[in-house]
């Protein structure tokens, strides 16, 4: 009916996400990066069938068996054996499934709690932003191995118990981003007008916040993930984390240790996985900071 | 009579992006003589803004800049990098932005920000500097200047900062004064007094101004020479009192018709508008930019180059209609 | 005489704020003793420069926020005791910088759908929102965009709708054509007028830029310092201010002809202190025509038949 003075014709109505989408996939970092971490999660998940031995399994007479590269190395165990004999190939398949659950695991539970924590002080702002401020700092003046160390000490170490330690000591980051961006949003006409048809705080803050913070958390989670696994390797090298047997590879490491001199694959082997691992994880995040977009802008 | 303190040739500019070159400045030509206001208006994405850091030789790097005669109080710089120019700025071209707490910082005193430049510059001492930053503050209307040269720029109101600002332009006595938006970000009451204050400036100082901005209402009041631009290009150019008495190009025309004027346009009429919007100025624009949004458009409006019609010689537009010129000239 | 749509009475807000980093918490008095009528079917335009309460008023008006002081009342009953719901179903606002306005993270039918879901309303939504987006002039092809793909014209058209859809009978438009290129602000007006016209919306217009007020509004009020120190119909207002603040306005405003000049008041740098300690007159720090009277008590306001002015010394005609 107002053809007349409808303006302004859009030139280029592709969609947001589809331009997205090509920008993260136009990066070959994110697409390598992006596969391997797939590669790795898939073979963690079927383990059991990939792995051609069961990695518990000892057999003292072929302790030390070299890994494929060396003429003394046995068909059967392409990644030779560790000192008690198991297939290193196999313990390092299952050893990341230790790795990824732990590492995904305390980054979705640290950052449900970051999150919510930095979302209510950054909107509310006052005296609960002055909570929020001093649980951060709080957490922050906390040494991570140390308190790690000693609640392990207490409470014993298994995987769910690690999950949760990291958990309740790794949120910060994902407080600190979440609040400075609710607080540069809370403030805009949209979140006004969102009160203004009626809606509750709390929908406000999971309808109208959380998905312009997506960009950032996600940038945070891999950062964080990629932070975990590292840690969970270092506080299995240092016998906090995951108990022997169960294949782990920090713990890995620090079995190999003993023997670093005559048999360094037991270190390299591991470790490579951590390196390569790691470096997935970050190069995805870079990519994927892309497709949330960035919310404050 | 004394050269043209800005004197400018087909002047491109072109900034890489994402998506394509894209074509900011399309071959603009101006001659601003010595105690002029010289404004440039137009809607946003118009090019007025790169064209002042053009001028100011401050356009980001990757900006790919050529012009026919590039001149600065009559030594011509075209052809030469824009870092030639770098001497220039504060000296003989000064600029004051839009928002004037983001152009200060605030960490410093107001004397420490007025006195470095023409200290490293002139290689003045501090007492002396000081002295013309006083001097300065004085002349602008900051009250109690010796007590405000010590203070932070959040110690001040909006208004007093754009003087502040003004103030710090001075300082290298510049011929010319680039003005970008200058009064934008400021109440009405404010605006006036800011613009009072540059007209004033202007007069005792000799100084040229260069104003940009997309409000008719500031052009209308302190413009001695006016263009219009519009996608990169000048579409009409021309004393004030052409402009808007015989505003000729069907884009001014749609400008002047779309801004309601208390006591003149009718209460609750609808305002003319301008259908369509602005065209993509990525990758080459052939004919006229504005001929998808205009009445008047014919199959000439496609031909490059477009003619120029001159109604007075100094008030001409780029356009294919030859309009009656109202006067009888 | 008929029930205001929406009516205030001595309506006043006070923020505690401190300033600095370590400064004493001082009290800011955003709004004091607002009063204010607006009948159904009318347009108030609501004028004043940054810090004068405009936006401190709008989101009272839209029950966003409780006054200090005083009452709010809407279609006859006070706004604390509708519920919120009920209240979005009334008032809806309109907002200045259309980037902020809509969420970047929802498309254009989204956006719109949204306050109808919040409300559970039933039957054919969409149908509802193109009909609306219609009704903007919003192309329909572009409904699944995102703000960021939209002009500043076109997301100003979506926040329209949006604020339209739950069909209230009050909008207050905060400076909805600040942010836009002339050429737009054109459309937007000519939106509302039509908008206006065919859905016969109350209108509350607040804007610093008093030509477009004067094109759009029937009565016009203008603040200073949390004050009410005018309001006239709007013809009476441009033709014979009678205060002294509304006569600076008028005359600061620069019309787009040459020659007509600058006020000649400019040289007085003073600008308004809301923390300042207030006596008499809180524009008399400004004022030209200021007595000792003005100094010392702060003046009551003047009924004269459907306006009112707050000043000593009302004039009737401007820079006499």
């Amino acid at each position: 009916m107002r053809s007349e003075e409808m303006p302004e014709e859009a030139g280029a109505a592709t969609s947001g996400k589809g331009r997205a989408l090509k920008r993260v996939l136009g990066s070959s970092g994110t697409v390598i990066g992006g596969s391997v971490l797939l590669l790795m999660i898939l073979i963690a998940v079927f383990a059991p069938w990939l792995a051609p031995h069961d990695p518990y399994a000892q057999s003292l007479t072929d302790r030390f068996l070299p890994p494929f590269w060396h003429d003394a190395s046995h068909p059967a165990h392409p990644f030779g054996t560790d000192h008690l004999g198991r297939d290193y190939l196999s313990r390092l398949i299952y050893g990341s499934r230790v790795s990824l659950t732990i590492g995904f695991g305390v980054a979705l539970i640290s950052g449900v709690i970051g999150i919510a924590v930095g979302m209510t002080g950054g909107y509310f702002g006052g005296r609960i932003d002055m909570v929020v401020n001093f649980l951060i700092t709080t957490r922050l003046s906390l040494p991570i191995v140390l308190v790690a160390l000693a609640a392990v000490a207490v409470a014993g170490a298994s995987q769910g118990l690690l999950i949760i330690i990291l958990s309740l000591l790794l949120w910060d980051r994902f407080a600190v981003v979440s609040r400075a961006a609710t607080q540069s949003l809370r403030s805009r006409e949209f979140v006004i007008g969102a009160r203004a048809i009626g809606l509750s705080h709390a929908a406000i803050m999971l309808r109208e916040i959380l998905p312009n913070l997506k960009g950032a958390i996600i940038v945070v989670a891999t950062l964080e993930i990629a932070n975990v696994i590292l840690l969970e390797a270092a506080l299995s090298f240092l016998g906090l984390g995951v108990r022997p047997p169960t294949p782990s590879w920090g713990l890995m490491i620090a079995e190999g240790r003993e023997n670093i001199l005559f048999d360094p694959w037991l270190i390299a082997l591991p470790g490579a996985a951590l390196c390569l691992l790691v470096l997935v994880v970050n190069l995805m995040g870079d990519g994927l900071r892309h497709l949330g977009g960035n919310p404050i802008r | 009579m004394s050269a043209a303190v800005l004197e400018i040739e087909d002047l491109h500019v072109s900034l890489p992006t994402q998506g394509g070159l894209l074509r900011a400045v399309r071959g603009i030509s101006l001659e601003i003589r010595p105690g002029e206001t010289f404004c440039l208006v137009g809607e946003s994405g118009c090019g007025k803004s790169v064209t002042a850091l053009a001028v100011m030789g401050l356009l980001p790097r990757r900006a790919q800049q050529t012009a026919g005669r590039f001149a600065v109080s009559g030594r011509d710089y075209a052809g030469r990098p824009p870092s030639a120019r770098a001497a220039l700025r504060g000296r003989e071209v000064a600029m004051i932005f839009q928002d004037p707490m983001t152009s200060l910082n605030p960490t410093l005193t107001i004397r420490r920000q007025m006195t470095e430049g023409v200290m490293y510059h002139e290689g003045l001492g501090g007492k002396e500097a000081e002295k013309r930053a006083l001097d300065l503050l004085h002349r602008v209307g900051v009250p109690q200047p010796e007590l405000r040269l010590g203070q932070y720029p959040h110690q001040f109101s909006g208004g007093q900062r754009q003087r502040i600002m003004i103030a710090m332009a001075l300082m290298g006595r510049p011929k010319l004064l680039i003005a970008d938006e200058p009064t934008t970000a400021l109440d009405v009451t404010i605006q006036a007094q800011i613009l009072s204050l540059l007209a004033e400036l202007r007069a005792a100082l000799g100084l040229t101004l260069l104003l940009i901005t997309h409000d008719l209402g500031v052009v209308a009041t302190i413009a001695d020479r006016v263009a219009v631009m519009y996608a990169g290009r000048f579409v009409e150019q021309g004393s004030s009192e052409a402009i808007f008495g015989h505003p000729l190009h069907p884009y001014t025309q749609g400008l002047m018709g779309a801004i309601p004027v208390p006591g003149q346009t009718p209460r609750g009429a609808p305002l003319e508008t301008i259908p369509g919007r602005v065209p993509d100025l990525l990758g080459a624009v052939r004919g006229c930019a504005f001929r998808n949004r205009c009445a008047h458009r014919r199959d000439a409006c496609d031909v490059d180059p477009l003619p120029r019609f001159k109604a007075a010689p100094t008030h001409e537009m780029e356009c294919v209609l030859t309009p009656v010129v109202e006067g009888g000239r | 005489m008929t029930e205001p749509l929406l009516s205030l009475r001595g309506v006043t807000k006070r923020y505690r704020v401190r300033r600095g980093l370590f400064g004493a918490k001082r009290t800011l008095t955003a709004l004091s003793e607002l009063s204010l009528d607006v009948a159904e079917g009318e347009t108030l335009g609501l004028v004043g420069e940054s810090g004068c309460g405009k936006s401190t008023a709008v989101r009272i008006m839209l029950g966003l926020e409780p006054p200090d002081e005083g009452e709010v009342r809407i279609a006859g009953s006070a706004i604390a005791a509708v519920k919120r719901r009920a209240l979005s179903r009334m008032v809806q606002p309109v907002f200045q910088d259309p980037y902020y306005a809509l969420n970047p993270s929802r498309s254009v039918t989204e956006t719109v759908l949204q306050p109808l879901k919040v409300h559970g309303l039933k039957g054919d939504l969409r149908a509802e929102v193109r009909r609306m987006l219609d009704l903007v002039g919003f192309p329909a092809r572009l409904g699944e965009a995102y703000p960021a793909q939209l002009s500043g014209g076109q997301r100003q058209r979506v926040a329209i709708a949006r604020a339209l859809v739950l069909k209230p009978r009050l909008l207050i438009c905060d400076e909805p054509t600040s942010a836009l290129d002339v050429s737009v602000q054109a459309q937007v007006i000519n939106l509302l007028l039509d908008l206006r016209r065919e859905l016969g919306l109350t209108m509350i217009f607040v804007s610093h830029n008093l030509a477009v007020v004067e094109h759009i509004s029937d009565r016009v009020t203008v603040m200073y310092l949390g004050e009410i120190v005018e309001e006239a119909e709007t013809d009476r207002l441009f033709r014979q201010p009678a205060h002294p603040y509304t006569q600076m306005l008028l005359s600061s405003t620069l019309a787009p002809t040459p020659g007509a000049g600058l006020p000649s008041f400019t040289r007085q740098a003073t600008v308004a202190d809301a923390f300042a300690e207030r006596k008499g007159c809180a524009f008399a720090p400004r004022c030209e025509r200021a007595q000792d009277l003005c100094h010392a008590t702060a003046p009551e306001a003047q009924r004269r038949q459907a306006s009112f002015v707050r000043c000593h010394y009302p004039s009737a005609a401007v820079g006499s």
